[in-house]
């Protein structure tokens, strides 16, 4: 799916600490000629609803869930929404977290705290596209098949 | 063990038998055992008999015949110096008897009476007249019977007879309690019914009997009286000595004169007398004959004279060869090899002890080894004695004669000594060391439990704590960010200083976190080649060294055993250390250098910078301490910390050594063992065991 360049960017931020994602929603603010609407669901399993009901280009997820910790809650989050690109949130700075989350699947990795709006604007749009094009070369490949 | 103690019965059974025939062998000498007691008829234990023999007529001229028999006034008995005398004084007939009884021993089978004796008669005239003076010895029996009677002058005898000695033995009945003598004077000449033609007065008829004495004899000794003592080692024979014991009755009131005669066999020689109260008897009061197989020992009369009525002991002694039972070789060398055996298992024993002992026991396992070495030194020269001085047959004879008692004792108690000190002494070592360890370790355990404990908390404290202040840090800033200028002036420095402040805390949190974090995952320790790591620094500071035209050298660095980034975080701290805190004089040149001690390394990092105060040596090294303003250096005081914590989780040491002004040398050891008993808990039971 192409997204249309003018239509806003569907975001859900799962996090549990509602000032974490205000400081998101500011951050967001601060991104020039980005158009964005962002959704808020306080835990995984509530955010996994939403995401049933579609229409998400994109998903923040905080890795400290009340009801799920660390990566595993984005492995159960790719095994049920696999199409939609996630960025991780976390308070940690850990390169060996980074990684592995990468590994798993995500698009990128945010520090809680750091956080600029610069940051965001590539992060959200990189991963957006990303995903997209990765989705076309898996497209392609079963075509070929 | 079961061997020993089967044995041990054998030994017991042998020698049982053994004692048994010896006992038969030691009583075996004494063939027979009588003896006699020669009794003297003392002057007071007489008493006189008259005898009536009814009145006589004697036609005596011009005068009336008396019609009294043996009258008192006609026989006197003196009874002074051991003698009795009957005495006529006028022509009448007269008899006298002086009779003495006497209580027998039991089982005396004879009695011989012995006296001396003589006559007198006097006449004042020579008419010569017929003389009838008897002079008998009678027996009497319990009863009072007559049993025997021996006249030893006849009537015809001459006039004068001086002290001639009569001895006459007696037969006595089976189990007789007593025997009476009386020795009877009678005068009988005018009783024959001679015409006395010529009365002539002042006749004196005179009789003396003198030391008369009874002798019994064959009075057997009563068999418990036999003893035997064993006197002790001569040369290879055994010499024993055997008592026989006499008793000489008191109740007979005899002051001496008792004759004990024993018979014994050959072999037996007859040693000393002993009297009744402890005194030995004179040597030549003793008399000894031999005849055949037989000998004979007489304690004659003067000796017992001296001693008095009580029991004598007469002392035998022979002598009997060294027997040793060929049976008893092996035991023997067994019994002496069985101690030696002990005390090469107890040094066994010892030896693994001091293998296993830790370096707080070494010292103790090392002199129970030395002192049962020692032991088993000085107990093999018992054998070794034994054979050399020829006492082996000793050993092995029965009954054990002199030192072989003490040699079997020594063996025994060598035995239970190696028993003592070899296997319980070292097992209750054992258990003490294993104790030491069990509660250095249990210690050990619960100072590493503390210590993660403590991590964790500040672990999980740190990063519980990021949360809140990541938010006001956030929002802070935000506020910098949106109004900085856009409120008074005030409300900046306030904006500001909220600011600086959450930044702070979010790096002292951070610190805190790392610190915890040091030693939170404990690794297998690795070699790790320091020079290496000094390179790795290098090149992560690079641009602080760059800065600052430092000068990093390092001399030739050994590779220790440890955690790699550990080593890494602690030399990078030390480092940065040292071109942070640079005299503004001169360029930074930091040194490390490499010196091998005892037990380990000793790493130091010299530098040339502005150095620190000896009063803040310790203090440094605590969390969070700072000699410096904020604004002077940056940092939160963390670093040292850090390396503390690493250096003594390596079971090292730190320190510092610093001129004020002209450097600093931070030094840190590194132990060859590195101790981490928490990832090795297998390894620990196995070398306790």
């Amino acid at each position: 799916m192409k997204p249309q360049s003018d239509a806003p960017v569907r975001l859900l931020a799962i996090d549990d600490n509602p000032r974490d994602t205000r400081l998101l929603e500011i951050a967001l603010a601060e991104v020039a000629g980005l158009r964005w609407t962002l959704e808020k669901a306080s835990d995984l399993s509530s955010g996994l609803a939403r995401l049933g009901r579609g229409g998400v280009d994109l998903v923040f997820l905080d890795l400290g869930l009340p009801d799920s910790q660390g990566l595993d809650t984005l492995d159960v989050l790719q095994r049920r929404h696999g199409d939609v690109p996630v960025v991780v949130l976390t308070g940690l700075a850990d390169e060996a977290l980074a990684s592995e989350a990468a590994r798993r699947g995500a698009q990128d990795y945010l520090v809680k705290g750091h956080m600029t709006g610069q940051l965001l604007q590539r992060v959200v749009r990189y991963s957006v596209e990303r995903h997209r094009l990765l989705a076309e070369l898996r497209a392609a490949l079963q075509a070929s098949r | 063990m079961k061997p020993l103690l089967v044995l041990l019965g054998a030994f017991a059974l042998l020698a049982a038998s053994q004692a048994v025939s010896a006992q038969e062998a030691s009583a075996a000498g004494i063939l027979e055992t009588t003896y006699g007691i020669e009794v003297l008829v003392p002057p007071g234990a007489l008493r006189e008999v008259y005898e009536d023999e009814g009145a006589q007529q004697v036609p005596v001229l011009g005068g009336a015949a008396p019609d009294q028999g043996c009258g008192q006034d006609h026989f006197t008995m003196n009874q002074t110096g051991g003698w009795f005398r009957f005495r006529e004084t006028q022509y009448q007939n007269g008899c006298g008897e002086a009779r003495f009884t006497l209580d027998l021993p039991v089982g005396t089978s004879g009695l011989v009476v012995r006296y001396r004796a003589d006559r007198s008669i006097q006449q004042p005239s020579s008419v010569p007249l017929a003389i009838d003076m008897h002079q008998d010895l009678h027996v009497y029996d319990p009863a009072g019977v007559l049993v025997a009677s021996f006249p030893y002058y006849e009537p015809n005898a001459p006039a004068h007879l001086e002290a001639e000695l009569f001895e006459y033995p007696v037969e006595l009945q089976t189990g007789q309690p007593n025997a009476t003598v009386g020795w009877l004077f009678r005068d009988r000449g005018q009783t024959l019914g001679q015409a006395f033609v010529n009365p002539v007065a002042g006749q004196i008829f005179s009789s003396t009997v003198r030391d008369a004495s009874l002798e019994l004899v064959g009075i057997p000794l009563v068999p418990e009286r036999v003893g035997s003592e064993r006197l002790g080692l001569q040369g290879d024979s055994v010499r024993y000595a055997t008592t026989v014991v006499a008793r000489v009755p008191d109740t007979l009131g005899v002051s001496g004169r008792i004759s004990v005669s024993v018979r014994v066999a050959e072999g037996l020689a007859f040693s000393h007398a002993v009297g009744p109260r402890g005194q030995a008897v004179d040597e030549s009061l003793v008399t000894t004959s031999g005849a055949g197989d037989v000998q004979t020992v007489v304690l004659t009369g003067a000796a017992t004279s001296q001693g008095g009525p009580g029991l004598y002991q007469l002392v035998f002694t022979s002598s009997r060869p060294i027997d040793p039972s060929p049976l008893l070789y092996p035991f023997v060398a067994a019994v002496l090899a069985v101690p030696a055996g002990a005390g090469v298992l107890a040094l066994r024993s010892t030896r693994q002890f001091r293998r296993q002992a830790t370096p707080e026991f070494a010292g103790t396992a090392a002199n129970l080894d030395h002192v049962v070495l020692a032991m088993l030194a000085v107990y093999l020269l018992l054998p070794i004695g034994v054979l050399v001085t020829g006492r082996l047959a000793l050993l092995a004879s029965w009954p054990l004669e002199g030192e072989a008692g003490l040699v079997y004792l020594l063996i025994g108690l060598a035995f239970v000594a190696f028993l003592a000190v070899g296997f319980v002494g070292r097992r209750h070592l054992g258990s003490l060391m294993h104790e030491e360890q069990s509660i250095q370790e249990r210690a050990r355990r619960e100072l590493e439990r503390s210590n993660r404990e403590l991590a964790e908390f500040a672990y999980v404290a740190s990063h519980d704590l990021q949360e809140p202040l990541r938010t006001v840090a956030s929002y802070t800033q935000l506020l910098q960010r949106r109004y900085k200028g856009k409120l008074d002036s005030d409300a900046d420095e306030f904006i500001d200083s909220a600011v600086e402040g959450a930044q702070r805390m979010q790096s002292l949190i951070q610190d805190l976190l790392a610190y915890s974090r040091v030693g939170s995952r404990p690794e297998e320790p690795m070699p790790v080649n320091l020079a290496v790591v000094v390179e790795d620094v290098r090149r992560l500071l690079h641009q602080a060294i760059a800065d600052a035209k430092a000068e990093v050298v390092a001399d030739p660095l050994p590779v220790v055993v440890g955690n790699e980034r550990q080593f890494l975080q602690l030399l990078q701290n030390l480092i940065a250390n040292a071109i942070k805190f640079r005299h503004p004089d001169r360029a930074p040149r930091v040194e490390v250098r490499a010196e091998q001690v005892a037990g380990g390394w000793r790493i130091s990092v010299q530098d040339n910078g502005i150095g620190i105060d000896a009063r803040h040596f310790d203090r440094i090294f605590q969390i969070f301490q700072r000699l410096h303003a904020r604004d002077e250096y940056p940092g939160t005081g963390i670093g040292l910390a850090i390396c503390k914590r690493i250096v003594e989780l390596a079971g090292g040491r730190i320190g510092v050594e610093s001129v004020p002004g002209e450097g600093s040398t931070f030094w840190f050891t590194v132990p060859e063992r590195a101790p981490s008993p928490s990832s090795r808990p297998a390894d620990e039971k196995g070398t306790s065991a």
